[in-house]
């Protein structure tokens, strides 16, 4: 039987895509990566079509590339070596909210979109990163390790456990869900996400870009969304500056969300009306903003926030900052909004902000320590300028984690995807970006694209030991080849 | 000593916490100063460390090991200190000392132990009645003209061979203090070696019979109060002549002071006031013998209760002699006292008590070492420790550092500043 | 067993004479057994390397003459069942660096928790110890297991806390995992892409010896209050003396176990506290064995304060349950009024009251030292059923192990089925259940029988302990094991190393 045909049984025909016009949007993304088409389309609604697909795809030595989100910007779901694209986003359930545990379990195409506001209703919310397009996947920004907003506790690593098919097939659930009768029979609730046995299989899986298996639903940890808030933006003229304030913030674990943006990307995410907006506030806005939102607790919350604004006060009167502003005069009325702008999706309705100025971005970020912030801005800004690269027009972000101990460090390309200057201009600032931030210390934990090449090349030992993990997993070599440094 | 069943039972009980091998956690102030143990800091093998001894005495006794070299070299190079039993009993009561000094009992008993310096030793004290081998007759050569000991008073000064034979001036400062503070004191008619190396090195039958003599003298003297300067003459009459007895320290002829414990009391009673400036600033060494290892011994035949051994009193080292020495430096006007990161009970060994120094100097050396280093750390201008022994083996120490910090017995600052 | 003399001088000639020795009583030493272990053999030598290059030097020879070998810091290794072993003693290795302005530090094996903690005090940090003691070594504890009362702020186990690492694997390969990959820097873990620490440890209480010998580790360290912590008193009253404007204890007793769960769960929400926990009664009876050294000491003291203290009580009221909370004013001291306020009101919500008992800001148990070892006091060995998963499954899980404690009969303590702790971490998102029972040294096999049966429950209600029996949860469990054996055959092609 032709593969098409087994497909089609195992899937239903409608689950099923090949004819090339609908195939093309899965050849391309956002990001600079070169397009390939995949053979098919297919789109399971369940764990079990999911492992005979799998299946089939090993008897062929056919390639599967796993995709959730509904967009892509890193090129990880390219397929490059041609096979299926496997779209989860129809597996959309929320399987659980559990209020008392604080933790929910969804499947891989429920989008931040969808969740928040169904969390909200619990008045609960999942840890996002900033500002996810409303097609994101939740569970995808948890396995890729997306930064979070809340620089607590170990928020760097939230996921719990998670339901997996592996390269040859086999269903595995890892942590505390690998308990028979999990999730409806067992003592377990699945919170655990260590083991079983002594592997941390869930670690295994997250940054794998889907070489690994195609994890078909995620738990992870939820919290409490404040009722309350009080949202600051503190101006500094250099991100130095703003990483000494932030580093004293989370030394006296003030605040909930915590991020650090410059000029032009707080424009690009609060302009409304474009160039207009955009260009007005990426004059008037400071050079960089330090949004830190105090939460207020489920009990006392004004008296929450009113402490931590004492010690707010004691740290800005230390570092000599003279203001503590909780309102943009560039942008009025954001203070209202910024708290719940911060803890969901990027609305549907408009243009997501990195498309809005110029119709693309390419990304460019690493982990590094935050007193590394500022050099690192110089360099990169130094290098821009020396492509062509209007200094104007760079996005940087610098997002704490786990009380300020490190950081990443996000720098946002801004280019028009059609002009193919601008594209070469911007793949060869990329690389040499990239390049130099190695250089300079500047670790990429989350490696896409050529990214991954300068990367895997100065990891000797860890990609030997990638490699035959790989191939210990996946000897047909049939889960997203081409991807990491396989 | 421990009986069979006793000792094994004490060693069993060991989990292998490793809590012995440190200071006790809540005083750990950094990574430099955090170890008790020399051995185990210096040659971290197991075996070189109490618990890898306790494991040792149980496979010896059951005829799984014999004595080695190597277990020969940790048993004799482990310095007795103590330190060990103080940080086992925080959390769990285990005589980890006593099953030590047992093992060096067994050693010497099978004829394998102990090191042939601490024979000579023996031999010595056997023949001269002091370690040194110098001559009985000139035991109180330290004497002069201006020292007149009484001829009957109810405190009797027990010297010690290292103040009678080597560092002479510690007797004489111990005499001339006793006397400007008004005590009369008198010497034993016949003082013989106090055996503190020879109990440390297992030679109890020796260690005996200088107990039973030295304790005879006492009693010949008439005296209720035996006082001395020497850290290890100390423990010895308080704590090692009544357990070779078979003894309680209560139930002993006479009363053991230290000089320092002895003027700390004239000063609470208000009878000493220290009148002339010591300008320095110093930090104090606590010598093992007169810290950790100085608690009364009380004698006890083991009974036990589920685990509870009925009627026993229990020695874990909070009970040393720790605040009288410093009390009087305290008292001492123009004197700065710091303290080092391990002090009192915590107290690192400065290497020369359990007969280590006779037999592995090297080694007694780098202890000392480490010591002066931890004091140096301090920003003092002097250590002052209340033994001849580890005076003079700091002394060694500092020079051997070329280290810029004096060192001091105590008796010689209090005479400074009387 | 003797080992081949060219393996020995090949193993001489790495660390040099000094640090090697085959010697009847050095690795006598070396393979002591506690808690009823299994027969173990001596292993053939006992050899102490210095550095990372040593350490792959040892492992390479022993995988050219084919000998197994373990390896350690404080804890008794696996992997003595076997003849002719190589027993890697890791204390040498003790450097330390703390970078305090980016909250890591980098160290090698033997650097014990007391000692970092020591060190970050001083600089206004802190890390967690464990509740076995500040005196094991920060690597080895950080990959085997890595919690105590503090994990519910800093996270549940050592693999929230452990950044890069550096191993040599066990067949002698170096695998640098994190930022290490790329820089001499330990800062950040994860990756590059999938993150192989997941691999090489997951802080089950299972020795990562199996997988090769971990060289070095960054740790995170976490802010804390600037005032000191003044330790107190003489062996074996010690203490740590808390900063009154920062921290508070709390006793408060619930009138049931149900309603102290509610409780927790509430509190874990609200993120107040430093710790919480559930405090089963012999938790005061060693307290008190510890605290009152003139009269009742040691095991004494705590069979007088149990039999004639403890014990009515716990018949008189057996649904009652205490527990023990630390606020904590990290930040501000307004924080700690705070933190009252609202412990007050879940306390009035849930029914709880305040227990009068002092509440000196005194701790000796969860910045330095602990009190884990004091377990043994009641009888002389004690063991612990672990489980970690959600605090309902605690709360479950217990009652399987009050069940089978009663078909054994406790030998020692007759604890009316109360000596079961719980120990929330992450803000409740996870707990840890540890039903401690007790015995005498002569009866520690009932302890051993007592695990079987739990063991054996907990499969077929879909509970998840830690350490599992391999055998018994395998089938049931995703045939771990199999999957487990063919990654350590990746690590451990020549099967050197300890099994799992």
């Amino acid at each position: 039987m032709a593969i098409k045909e087994e497909l089609a049984g195992i899937l239903g025909a409608k689950n099923l895509i090949s004819d090339a016009e609908s195939l093309k949007p899965y050849s391309r993304d956002y990001s600079l990566s070169t397009p390939a088409m995949p053979s098919y389309i297919v789109k399971p609604k369940n764990v079990e079509q999911i492992q005979k697909v799998v299946k089939l795809a090993n008897k062929n030595k056919l390639p599967i590339v796993p995709c959730s989100s509904g967009v892509h910007f890193r090129g990880d779901t390219i397929p490059v070596q041609g096979g299926l694209v496997m779209d989860l986003s129809g597996m959309d359930r929320i399987l659980k909210i559990d209020d008392r545990n604080r933790m929910v379990r969804v499947e891989a195409g429920v989008t931040w979109e969808q969740l928040q506001p169904e969390l909200a209703k619990h008045d609960m919310m999942a840890l996002a990163p900033l500002l996810p397009h409303h097609l994101k996947s939740a569970l995808i920004s948890h396995l890729e390790r997306d930064p979070i907003l809340i620089p607590k506790f170990e928020y760097t690593d939230t996921l719990m456990t998670v339901e997996v098919v592996l390269p040859e097939g086999e269903i595995f659930k890892t942590g505390s869900a690998c308990v028979p009768g999990f999730p409806d029979k067992s003592f377990s609730d699945g919170v655990n996400p260590s083991g079983p046995g002594n592997i941390m299989w869930t670690r295994m899986l997250q940054g794998a870009q889907g070489t690994l298996g195609v994890v078909t639903w995620g738990q992870f940890k939820i919290e409490y969304r404040p009722k309350v808030d009080k949202t600051f933006f503190i101006p500094f003229n250099n991100v130095k500056d703003a990483t000494a304030f932030v580093a004293r913030v989370q030394r006296r674990m003030i605040g909930e969300e915590c991020l650090i943006l410059n000029n032009v990307n707080l424009a690009a995410m609060l302009a409304n009306k474009w160039p207009r907006d955009f260009n007005a506030l990426r004059k008037k806005l400071p050079p960089w903003t330090l949004i830190l939102v105090l939460g207020g607790g489920v009990r006392f919350p004004e008296e929450k926030i009113e402490y931590e604004e004492d010690a707010l006060k004691e740290i800005a009167a230390e570092l000599s900052v003279p203001d503590l502003p909780t309102s943009l005069p560039a942008a009025p009325g954001v203070d209202k909004d910024m708290a719940d702008m911060l803890r969901g999706a990027w609305p549907r309705e408009r243009t997501y902000w990195k498309f809005a100025y110029k119709g693309s971005c390419q990304d460019l970020f690493f982990h590094t320590v935050m007193s590394k912030a500022q050099a690192f801005y110089q360099s990169i800004g130094e290098l821009a300028a020396k492509h062509g690269y209007p200094a104007a027009d760079l996005g940087f972000y610098v997002q704490p984690v786990v009380y300020g101990g490190a950081c990443h460090f996000e720098c946002n390309f801004y280019y028009d995807p059609d002009n193919a200057e601008e594209v070469n201009m911007i793949k060869s600032i990329y690389t040499a970006a990239a390049e130099a931030a190695l250089d300079g210390g500047a670790f990429f934990s989350r490696p896409y694209g050529p990214v991954a090449d300068l990367v895997y090349q100065r990891s000797a030992d860890y990609t030997a030991e990638l490699k035959k993990i790989k191939q210990l997993m996946d000897p047909n070599n049939i889960m997203s080849p081409g991807r990491l440094c396989f | 000593m421990l009986s069979v069943d006793e000792y094994t039972r004490q060693a069993k009980m060991c989990m292998r916490c490793t809590f012995c091998k440190f200071i006790d956690l809540n005083w750990v102030k950094s990574l430099r100063f955090s170890r008790q143990c020399p051995i185990d800091t210096r040659y971290a093998f197991n075996l070189y460390s109490p618990h890898g001894l306790l494991h040792s005495a149980l496979a010896e006794l059951g005829g799984e090991l014999e004595f080695t070299p190597a277990l020969i070299d940790a048993l004799y190079k482990c310095t007795l200190c103590g330190g060990c039993d103080s940080r086992c009993k925080r959390n769990l009561d285990i005589e980890v000392l006593q099953v030590i000094e047992n093992l060096r009992i067994r050693c010497v008993e099978q004829g394998k132990g102990p090191m042939p310096e601490h024979k000579v030793m023996a031999d010595n004290i056997r023949q001269t009645r002091n370690e040194y081998g110098e001559p009985h007759e000139d035991r109180l050569k330290w004497l002069t003209k201006e020292i007149k000991p009484a001829k009957k008073a109810d405190m009797v000064y027990f010297v010690g061979c290292a103040s009678a034979y080597k560092q002479t001036e510690l007797a004489r400062n111990t005499s001339k203090i006793l006397k400007q503070t008004g005590t009369d004191f008198m010497l034993l008619e016949d003082e013989w070696c106090d055996g503190n190396y020879v109990m440390a090195t297992g030679q109890v039958d020796l260690a005996r019979e200088l107990a039973e003599h030295n304790v005879q003298e006492i009693q010949k003297s008439g005296a209720k109060t035996v006082i001395t300067s020497s850290a290890e003459v100390y423990k010895s009459l308080k704590v090692d002549f009544p357990r070779l007895l078979g003894k309680s320290t209560e139930d002993m002829p006479y009363t053991t002071l230290h000089i320092t414990e002895y003027l700390d009391k004239l000063m609470q009673d208000g009878k000493l006031a220290f009148k002339k400036n010591v300008n320095m600033k110093v930090t104090y060494h606590d010598p093992c013998n007169l810290g950790r290892l100085s608690e009364p011994w009380q004698e006890w035949t083991p009974n036990y209760i589920r685990v509870i051994p009925v009627g026993k009193v229990w020695r874990r080292g909070d009970r040393g002699i720790y605040n009288p020495p410093r009390n009087i430096l305290k008292g001492i006007p123009g004197i700065e006292l710091v303290e080092m990161e391990r002090s009192r009970s915590n107290a690192w060994c400065a290497g020369s008590c359990g007969g280590v120094e006779m037999a592995f100097p090297d080694f007694a050396m780098w202890t000392a070492g480490e010591r002066i280093e931890e004091a140096l750390a301090t920003g003092a201008e002097a250590i002052v420790t209340a033994s001849p022994d580890e005076k003079e083996l700091l002394a060694k120490a500092v020079a051997a550092k070329k280290a810029n910090m004096a060192v001091y017995d105590i008796t010689e600052i209090i005479l400074k500043a009387l | 067993m003797a080992m081949l003399k060219e393996a020995y001088q090949a193993l001489q000639s790495i660390v040099g004479p000094e640090w090697v020795s085959d010697d009847p009583a050095i690795v006598e030493a070396d393979h002591v057994v506690t808690r009823g272990g299994a027969a173990l053999k001596r292993p053939a030598c006992s050899i102490q390397p210095e550095t990372a290059e040593e350490v792959q030097g040892i492992i390479r020879i022993c995988n050219r003459y084919m000998i197994p070998f373990t390896a350690t810091t404080t804890n008794p290794p696996p992997g003595l069942e076997k003849e002719g072993v190589v027993f890697i003693d890791l204390k040498r290795m003790r450097k330390l660096e703390i970078d305090e302005e980016n909250l890591y530090a980098t160290l090698e094996p033997g650097v014990s928790f007391a000692a970092l903690q020591g060190e970050l005090f001083k600089r206004g940090l802190v890390t967690f110890v464990p509740m076995c003691g500040g005196n094991v070594s920060v690597l080895a504890n950080t990959l085997n297991v890595g919690e105590g009362a503090i994990s519910y702020r800093y996270g549940d186990r050592g693999y929230r806390r452990v950044l890069a690492e550096e191993w040599v694997t066990a067949g002698g390969d170096i695998l640098r995992i994190g930022s290490r990959t790329m820089q001499n820097d330990f800062f950040w873990g994860e990756g590059p892409g999938p993150d192989l620490r997941g691999l090489m440890a997951s802080a089950n209480l299972e020795s990562p010896i199996t997988r090769g010998i971990c060289t070095r580790i960054g740790v995170r360290v976490f802010p804390f209050v600037n005032e000191k912590l003044e330790p107190w008193g003489d062996a074996p009253v010690t203490t740590l003396n808390l900063p009154t404007n920062r921290f508070k204890y709390y006793n408060f007793v619930f009138p049931t176990k149900e309603a102290a769960i509610n409780a927790i769960y509430e509190i874990g929400k609200c993120e107040i506290g430093l710790f919480v926990m559930t405090v089963p009664p012999w938790f005061f009876a060693m307290a008190r064995a510890r605290g009152s050294a003139e009269v009742l000491t040691g095991a004494a003291g705590f069979w007088d304060y149990w039999d004639n203290h403890e014990a009515p009580l716990i018949r008189q009221n057996p649904n009652q349950t205490s527990c023990r909370i630390l606020l904590y004013g990290i930040g501000s001291e307004k924080r700690l009024a705070y933190e009252e306020k609202v412990l007050q009101s879940i306390c009035d919500e849930y029914g709880a009251t305040f227990a009068k008992a002092s509440r000196k800001a005194q701790d000796e148990t969860h910045f330095m030292s602990a009190d884990a070892i004091v377990s043994n006091l009641a009888g002389g060995r004690f063991t612990s059923v672990i489980l970690f998963e959600s605090l309902d499954h605690a709360f479950k899980s217990a009652d399987i192990v009050n069940a089978n404690t009663r078909k054994h009969v406790p030998p020692v303590l007759d604890d009316y089925g109360t000596t079961n702790w719980f120990l929330p971490f992450e803000m409740c998102h996870i707990c840890k259940l540890e039903c401690l029972r007790f015995a005498s040294v002569e009866d520690a096999g009932e302890l051993a029988l007592l695990m079987e049966d739990c063991h054996k429950d907990f499969v077929d209600v879909g509970a998840f302990p830690v350490k599992p029996e391999a055998d018994l949860y395998g089938p049931k469990w995703e045939n771990y094991p199999e999957k487990i054996k063919k990654f350590k055959r990746l690590l451990d092609p020549n099967n050197l190393a300890p099994q799992p």
